[in-house]
């Protein structure tokens, strides 16, 4: 196996006196479309801006394609594409002014690959940034971060405020790039859904830790939704995640890791949306206060 | 980096040539019919002789009330406009990274975020000097008829070395202002409270002690030659008084209750044994004048903007 695109040992940070992130210890693999899930406030932002090097750790510990995260090198820093939440961009600038923006301040800039995709999505080189709509903003910032040719391509909630269509165009035209080039893929979200088709690594994250980290289809084999008589011990059983009851039945998320399950429980496959909300329902953000 | 730079702030720059190609036609216009009225009718050799005959000092203030009025204002309220380029150029320049959330752009490209602030500000003070130099220039071309010494308020303001200070410390007042608020509205208001009343306490309060000034008394009572000369010369007169008999100075009231308010004659003076004496930093002091002040803003501008790239490297 090639070795982790992103590492992390006790990897914290803190603003003043609360902690958005600790503890964090993983070990993200090359190649592959990683989902970064969690709600409001549980510290994606903050870890997706340390490992760009946007902001620096408290504490422990972050190794992002090889070398130290927040290393001022422009090595480091061209081998990292970063779109932002909300996607800023300069305002005032032509599209072309961006593309040529970038070409200024990189490394490997891609123009042919830049204009292409632009042209593909039929956005105007000479329109200003601030008249596009919210979808073509989202396209052509994704466009600025594909040009440079990184290895890591790092996107913060790229999709949200994006309507229905912009948001399917945009997920496709990032799949389609991925298909083509040996690119890992971080992104964070809290819209479900697209996920599923998109990701095959999930980090559930709440409360400023992660809960959940792994390859999709190994993380879906090793839960399993129990569905038997609503009895109160349930929830402290070994390997239960989360359980909610109804009137007469209890539906329970069980890690078993392909192990047996108790007897005379009903035993289904567990979908990736179940799986992630069994988990961000397990662990109330922890106050995260020291 | 220097295209983006430009890219990012053309309008400002563009905006300031506008403005100063704009004051540079109206010195032109103003400043052709008094430049040929100066040497036309003599002023130069008038003021040389500063009011010795009758007919000079008719001339003189002939010339002044007729061509004095727009210089003397724009003399007065362009001492404002580094204070202007600060506030509008400087505060939004990282602010405005920070509203917008571009930071997070600019600083992911392949350029560390040092070299990327550092030659920001390189271009902007380079820009702004340039502007300076050129105000200087042109200030200088249409307030010299007027104010023939250096030493004065309006001249010694808009000379090269102090202008490229004012501007560059307001503009780097600006930039740590927007650094460390990170918001534009702020950080203008910020600049606004920091750099001027700093700008009026070095002109009124620290310019006149940056030397011990120097005073002179007539020798003969009555006979103002010696402090006359002075005060007529390039020096910068700080004070004017009278010294009684006894060598000490006349303090305010006294001399009114001796003569009474309004102008004196060298008779009455003569007759109540009072000398004139003047306070002042003569006119060989300019260069040093030009260079202390130079040095206080120039330094406090490279102070911050040290800062600035402080903030920018431990930004996160």
């Amino acid at each position: 196996m090639s070795a982790p695109v992103l590492e992390t040992s006790g990897l914290g940070r803190r603003y003043r006196s609360v902690w958005a992130l600790r503890d964090c210890d993983l070990a993200l693999p090359a190649g592959r479309v990683i989902a970064l899930v969690g709600p409001n406030g549980a510290g994606k932002t903050t870890f997706l801006r340390l490992t760009v090097g946007l902001l620096r750790p408290t504490e422990g510990e972050i190794t992002v394609l090889g070398s130290p995260a927040g290393r001022e090198s422009a090595d480091s820093l061209a081998d990292i594409g970063f779109v932002a939440q909300d996607h800023p961009l300069y305002k005032r600038f032509l599209v072309r002014d961006l593309l040529r923006t970038g070409a200024a301040l990189n490394l490997r800039w891609d123009q042919a690959l830049a204009e292409n995709r632009l042209e593909a999505l039929e956005i105007p080189l000479d329109q200003r940034v601030g008249t596009l709509s919210g979808g073509q903003h989202a396209q052509v910032a994704l466009t600025l971060a594909l040009a440079k040719r990184p290895k890591l391509l790092v996107l913060d909630e790229p999709v949200a405020g994006l309507d229905p269509l912009a948001r399917l165009t945009f997920l496709q035209a990032l799949m389609g790039a991925v298909a083509e080039e040996e690119l890992t893929v971080l992104l964070s979200s809290h819209i479900l859904p697209e996920l599923e088709r998109v990701c095959d690594y999930l980090i559930v994250l709440t409360g400023g830790r992660v809960q959940l980290a792994g390859e999709i289809d190994e993380l879906l084999s090793a839960h399993r939704l129990l569905i038997g008589p609503s009895e109160p011990t349930m929830a402290s059983a070994p390997g239960v995640i989360h359980v909610s009851r109804g009137d007469r039945q209890a539906n329970a998320i069980v890690r078993t890791d392909g192990g047996p399950v108790l007897a005379g429980w009903e035993s289904r496959p567990i979908g990736l949306e179940e799986l992630v909300l069994a988990y961000l329902h397990r662990t109330p953000p922890i106050p995260s206060t020291r | 980096m220097i295209w983006f730079t430009w890219r990012q702030h053309r309008g400002e720059a563009v905006g300031l040539a506008a403005m100063l190609a704009v004051l540079g036609g109206i010195a032109l216009i103003s400043g052709l019919p008094m430049h040929s009225a100066y040497d036309g009718d003599g002023i130069a050799a008038c003021q040389q002789a500063n009011g010795v005959t009758e007919s000079c000092r008719q001339l003189l203030d002939s010339f002044r009330d007729k061509f004095a009025g727009l210089p003397a204002q724009a003399a007065g309220q362009l001492n404002l406009l580094p204070l202007v380029v600060g506030v509008l150029v400087g505060a939004p320049l990282l602010a405005r990274e920070y509203e917008q959330g571009t930071w997070q752009l600019a600083w992911t490209q392949a350029v560390p975020r040092t070299r990327w602030v550092v030659v920001k500000l390189a271009i902007v003070l380079a820009a702004v000097t340039a502007a300076a130099i050129v105000l200087s220039l042109v200030l200088r071309w249409w307030l010299r008829p007027l104010f023939p010494s250096a030493f004065s308020v309006e001249r010694f303001n808009y000379a090269a070395p102090v202008l490229w200070g004012y501007f560059v410390l307001a503009v780097a007042t600006g930039i740590l202002a927007g650094a460390l608020l990170k918001r534009s509205l702020p950080a203008m208001v910020a600049t606004l409270a920091v750099f001027l009343p700093l700008r009026l306490a070095v002109e009124f309060w620290l310019r006149p002690r940056y030397m011990t000034p120097v005073t002179a008394v007539d020798p003969v009572p009555g006979s103002g030659a010696v402090t006359q000369q002075i005060s007529q010369g390039d020096n910068w007169v700080l004070d004017n008084y009278l010294v009684g008999p006894s060598g000490q100075r006349l303090s305010d009231g006294d001399e009114f209750q001796l003569l009474g308010g309004g102008t004196v004659d060298e008779a009455t003076l003569a007759q109540h044994g009072l000398r004139e004496a003047v306070t002042y930093h003569p006119a060989s002091r300019y260069w040093d004048f030009q260079i202390i002040e130079t040095a206080i803003f120039g330094g406090l501008a490279l102070t911050f903007a040290l800062l600035v790239i402080w903030r920018i490297r431990h930004w996160s």
